[in-house]
């Protein structure tokens, strides 16, 4: 076999260009063309205030100081409206938080109109991933003029955002995210990506303090334990990659490969007492869903042959729900006790998105490739014995701006969805 | 009229449509868009190496393009801008895998000789090592061996296009090959 260390220009540009014959999927343009229908553009004042200047001088100037005058008083006002207490935004126990054309929502599990947290244009938000106690909840946010992603926090009432972590300034493009908390709620895990390596930074999150594990591998998608003690994670790559699991120390940040195998990895959960983690793999030849012990002990789990592609352990970790790939792009939602008994398929062509706090119903998200207004979040009860629409995705106030991509993975309901635990 | 006073036209008639665009013009913004849509799709193809990312990246990309544009003061730049916005929505999908896992086949069309070659060989065992390897590397090294090695842009072009300066361009280019190198080197082991 040939051993290639360090390719030449022409090798890499024979493996990595593309066929000159290959074609979008689907009829692209005519799906860009219908986004675009349903899409406003974004305009600023720059244009119309150029043209109500552009006037003789002596109007010009005239009108110059009227809009200086007008401008001050709104700076005043702004001024005066910063010193008033900011407006808390209600919130009761067990509320459902999406993310939907990205910005934050509130709906009651429910149903009923869902309420915008946060209306930031520039700014897409992912999460939120709440605090095991339910006190504060950590936003992803990815400006979308700069390729950085960075991590805010806010209360369970949506005050008190402020910036947590993210790439330094002068890296135009890096990674802070992947959060998960530490089961007391005071620390968080996360990944730091900086030149293209991602390390794991563990962050105390009243003082910012942080310390950086130290690997020889790069980690992603930090899971804290919920005994403390463990953090898991695994290399990054793709389904036909070498991909290690490895577990840190939370104390000592010793870091182990507990596990090697071959594919991509989704999210890791843990069991409720600590003992192992549950994820699906995903490989081009099969989808395996895996339970591995903190000793490196692997169990696979049996899917009665469906593929896998992203997996949830149940709060109590009795039950574990997953999305089985079921065609091109779409998936359908389970749910099987861990021995594989009573398996139940919640519903057809949607995502799992998350468990409710008690265990009591699973949230799934269905979306329709080319129309955005079909489906929207759903519960399920675990045995599929009840279903309820949350939000539907035809309520004028959640429906998407930019419409639903062809085989859109990236959406935003699926990968922002949070369930808010139940206060002690 | 010779082929450089046709690319003159050419250019016109594309500003006329970005600035008709700009100003809201659905149909002009198709007009431009359509021809471009199978090459921006390539670039995403070689960058994300999944066909349905691919289309994700570039409709993605259309739709900002199409909310942006009133802010895109130099219409001779649409392409530049367009293709920086692409390469964005390229980083952020690479992200999002983090999160999202979906059951895929592989892009087969990866291939680039005429005719193909039997993936068993020896030559084909390295170019498959390649793209393993480059399935592990960063979305900015993936983007800066594209646009160099794929796309045959000049660093000044790649600097404008990403926005930073020739240097960054230089050093992100030199940490890619040898990100590169260290990821066949693990595919060796």
């Amino acid at each position: 076999m040939t051993r290639i260390v360090d390719p030449d220009p022409r090798l890499l540009r024979v493996a990595l260009t593309p066929d000159p014959a290959a074609w979008p999927r689907g009829d692209l343009a005519a799906a860009i063309l219908a986004d675009v229908e349903r899409t406003p553009q974004r305009r600023g004042l720059r244009v119309p205030l150029a043209g109500w200047l552009a006037t003789p001088q002596p109007v010009a100037l005239t009108r110059l100081a009227a809009l200086g005058v007008t401008l001050l008083a709104l700076v005043a006002w702004l001024y005066l409206l910063g010193q008033r207490p900011p407006t808390p935004v209600p919130l009761s126990n067990g509320d459902v938080f999406f993310v939907r054309g990205g910005d934050l929502w509130r709906v009651a599990p429910e149903g009923g109109e869902p309420v915008r947290l946060f209306e930031t244009p520039d700014v897409l938000e992912f999460g939120p991933i709440w605090s095991p106690t339910g006190e504060r909840a950590i936003l992803i946010t990815f400006p979308g003029d700069a390729p950085r992603m960075s991590m805010d926090v806010i209360n369970a009432d949506g005050t008190g955002r402020r910036h947590l972590a993210g790439p330094p300034e002068h890296v135009l493009a890096s990674f802070a995210g992947d959060p998960s908390w530490s089961p007391d709620g005071r620390f968080v895990a996360f990944v730091r990506e900086r030149k293209g390596f991602p390390r794991v930074a563990i962050m105390d999150v009243d003082t910012g303090s942080a310390r950086i594990i130290d690997s020889p591998w790069p980690i992603n998608d930090p899971s804290w334990s919920p005994d403390g003690r463990w953090i898991v994670g695994h290399t990054p790559g793709d389904v036909s990659s070498t991909v290690r699991v490895v577990t840190i120390d939370a104390e000592t940040g010793q870091t182990i490969v507990v596990h090697t195998d071959r594919g991509r990895i989704g999210r890791m959960t843990w069991l409720p007492d600590a003992s192992a983690v549950a994820y699906a793999i995903d490989r081009p030849d099969s989808n395996e869903l895996h339970l591995l012990r903190t000793d490196g002990a692997l169990e696979r789990l049996d899917t009665g042959g469906l593929q896998p592609v992203e997996a949830l352990l149940s709060p109590d970790g009795t039950r574990i729900a997953f999305a089985a790939a079921v065609k091109h792009c779409t998936a359908a939602p389970h749910v099987m006790r861990l021995d594989g008994s009573e398996l139940v398929r919640l519903e057809g062509e949607s995502w799992l998105a998350g468990w409710s706090p008690d265990g009591e119903w699973v949230i799934v998200t269905t979306e329709k490739p080319f129309d955005p207004l079909v489906g929207g979040l759903v519960a399920i009860r675990p045995d599929g014995s009840e279903r309820r629409t949350i939000v539907p995705w035809t309520n004028q106030d959640v429906a998407l701006e930019s419409g639903s991509g062809y085989c859109n993975r990236e959406r935003p309901s699926f990968s922002g969805i949070g369930w808010r635990g139940f206060r002690p | 009229m010779t082929a450089i006073e046709l690319r003159g036209i050419e250019r016109q008639a594309d500003r006329a449509l970005v600035e008709r665009a700009r100003d809201g013009d659905r149909q002009a913004f198709g007009q431009l868009i359509e021809p471009r849509v199978p090459t921006l799709y390539r670039s995403a193809l070689s960058i994300l190496r999944h066909e349905a990312d691919a289309n994700d990246a570039v409709q993605q990309a259309c739709v900002d393009a199409w909310r942006e544009l009133p802010r895109l003061r130099d219409p001779d730049r649409f392409d530049a801008w367009l293709g920086r916005t692409l390469v964005n929505r390229c980083r952020m999908i690479l992200r999002s895998h983090r999160r999202v896992s979906v059951r895929e086949v592989s892009v087969d069309t990866l291939t680039t000789e005429p005719g193909g070659r039997d993936r068993a060989t020896d030559d084909w065992s390295g170019v498959d090592a390649i793209r393993r390897a480059f399935g592990r590397l960063s979305a900015d090294h993936r983007i800066a061996l594209v646009l160099h090695h794929v796309e045959e842009r000049p660093v000044a072009e790649m600097a404008a296009l990403l926005g930073v300066a020739e240097g960054t361009v230089k050093w992100r280019l030199h940490e890619a090959r040898r990100a590169l190198q260290r990821a066949l080197q693990r595919e060796d082991a």
